[in-house]
């Protein structure tokens, strides 16, 4: 029960990025994990016919969002960051929040059928999401770095979430 | 997996039970701060703490912590738990130096954005740049950061990362996508680099040649092409073949020239760098394998990305 409260306290300080510390000194990775569990849940085809559509296997988003933070983590200490491995990671995961929000909109737009329109809103559903989770957590990543390397840290991270908002977008059940 | 402010450290066993006793304990200033985390500002001895504080280890009865702590054998046993894990991380840190030699690798990480500006703006503009020696402060060549000369591995490990994705996403508008295809071009592109690295020491090796390069320079200049190549293919997948070509083309003399001005200086004996035509064979064939090293690049260039532009 407490560790819940913690993940939900986590949870609202990444919806409304605010400076603080609580996400970075009590680090739990239960947030990420829920959070890549769901994501990658939600990007399931539901092919029936067995046939290889090209859409992302449960493990291979699963190996997409962790070696992507444990790259930006290497990025980030290796560039000289007084982060620890773990914050990184933690802040790094929770972040995808905003994404999954953007899946699940996704996903009941879709039931409505796919066109133009549809993929206009879900484009700026996603973008919106998108630049949403690299401010949550440049706000919290790059106040580790010295301002003459913020860019620096922050590029790798917003590949990361390109990725993910590119695995999104391009999702048909 | 909750931990407030705990480093594991690699090498310990992980115990099996995952629950933390929750601790407040009178005589410790701050609990969560018993494993400091290595990377903020003072670390406390991890064996230098006389009394356990009874943090991260699981234990069998875990609410009831007065009398839990006050059993002598359990404080042993805390006490000793907490020396293995300072032991283990101690050889962790000891044993990694020996496999990746991080403090050597961080000197190639030194890097700001000013410099990284200034250096891709050379990648694709060499021309104009007339001093190629890299400083040196007593022995030890400089950072990155305050010489623009001076090779750097953020770069090429960030121009790999994305010329992969970039691959990605041009295959993904083509249709020919899937996840897997994204590790195929991974590791076909880090087979081929390490191909070239080999090669290229190899040809240094027998070539005899004295000189300063070193194994992680190389890589470093080898990965500066994929600038080049996302430059490419991403011009490639707004304009088509034509703004393809005319961006290749142009990334690639560009390369060619950056790799022969940064590696003469460093394979060449010093009078053939200072441009003065020194004869001799061992200057010629070092000059042969200077320009073989440059033209591989564009070729490379060209053999990783014709296939992602239709």
């Amino acid at each position: 029960m407490r560790d819940l409260k913690a993940v939900g306290k986590k949870f609202m300080h990444v919806l409304y990025p605010r400076k603080s510390n609580a996400l970075l000194r009590d680090w739990d990775l239960w947030g990420p994990l829920i959070l890549c569990v769901t994501l990658a849940l939600m990007l399931q085809k539901s092919s029936v016919d067995g046939e290889k559509d090209g859409g992302p296997q449960f493990a291979e988003v699963f190996v997409v969002v962790w070696f992507g933070a444990v790259t930006i983590t290497l990025n980030s200490k290796l560039l000289g960051g007084n982060i620890s491995f773990f914050q990184s990671l933690c802040v790094l995961g929770y972040c995808i929040l905003p994404l999954t929000v953007a899946m699940l909109i996704c996903r009941l737009v879709l039931l409505a059928g796919q066109g133009p329109i549809n993929f206009m809103i879900r484009l700026f559903v996603v973008a919106v999401m998108f630049a949403w989770s690299v401010i949550a957590s440049t706000a919290f990543l790059a106040d580790s770095q010295p301002p003459n390397r913020k860019a620096l840290a922050v590029y790798p991270v917003f590949l990361f979430y390109f990725v993910i908002s590119w695995m999104i977008l391009t999702f048909t059940p | 997996m909750h931990a407030a402010g705990l480093a594991a450290p690699a090498g310990t066993p992980r115990l099996p039970s995952k629950r933390r006793v929750p601790v407040s304990q009178p005589g410790m200033a701050d609990p969560h701060q018993f494993f400091d985390d290595t990377s903020s500002a003072p670390t406390r001895g991890y064996g230098g703490q006389p009394s356990p504080g009874g943090l991260g280890y699981p234990s069998p009865s875990s609410s009831h912590e007065a009398p839990f702590l006050a059993d002598p054998m359990s404080n042993m046993a805390m006490a000793y738990g907490s020396s293995l894990a300072a032991h283990g991380k101690e050889l962790v840190d000891k044993n990694i130096d020996r496999f990746i030699p991080v403090t050597k690798l961080k000197y190639y990480f030194a890097v700001d954005t000013v410099y990284v500006g200034k250096k891709l703006g050379l990648l694709v503009f060499p021309y104009l740049h007339q001093d190629w020696e890299v400083q040196y402060q007593q022995d030890t060549p400089v950072a990155p950061r305050f010489d623009i000369n001076a090779p750097d591995l953020y770069i090429p490990a960030m121009a790999f990362i994305t010329y992969i994705l970039v691959a990605g996403l041009a295959l993904g508008t083509q249709d020919r996508f899937s996840p897997d295809l994204l590790g195929l071009q991974a590791s076909s592109a880090l087979a081929w680099l390490t191909l070239e690295v080999v090669a290229i020491l190899l040809s240094l090796y027998l070539v005899t040649v004295n000189t300063d390069l070193t194994t992680i320079d190389l890589v470093a200049f080898l990965g500066y092409k994929y600038v080049g190549m996302i430059g490419g293919v991403l011009v490639g997948l707004l304009f088509g073949k034509i703004g393809y070509y005319l961006v290749l083309g142009w990334c690639c003399v560009s390369i060619f020239v950056f790799m022969i001005r940064t590696l003469r200086l460093k394979i060449l004996a010093q009078a053939a760098a200072e441009g003065v035509p020194v004869r001799g064979a061992r200057n010629q064939l070092r000059m042969y394998l200077t320009m073989a090293v440059a033209a591989a690049q564009p070729l490379l260039m060209y053999w990783l990305t014709f296939h992602l532009v239709r």
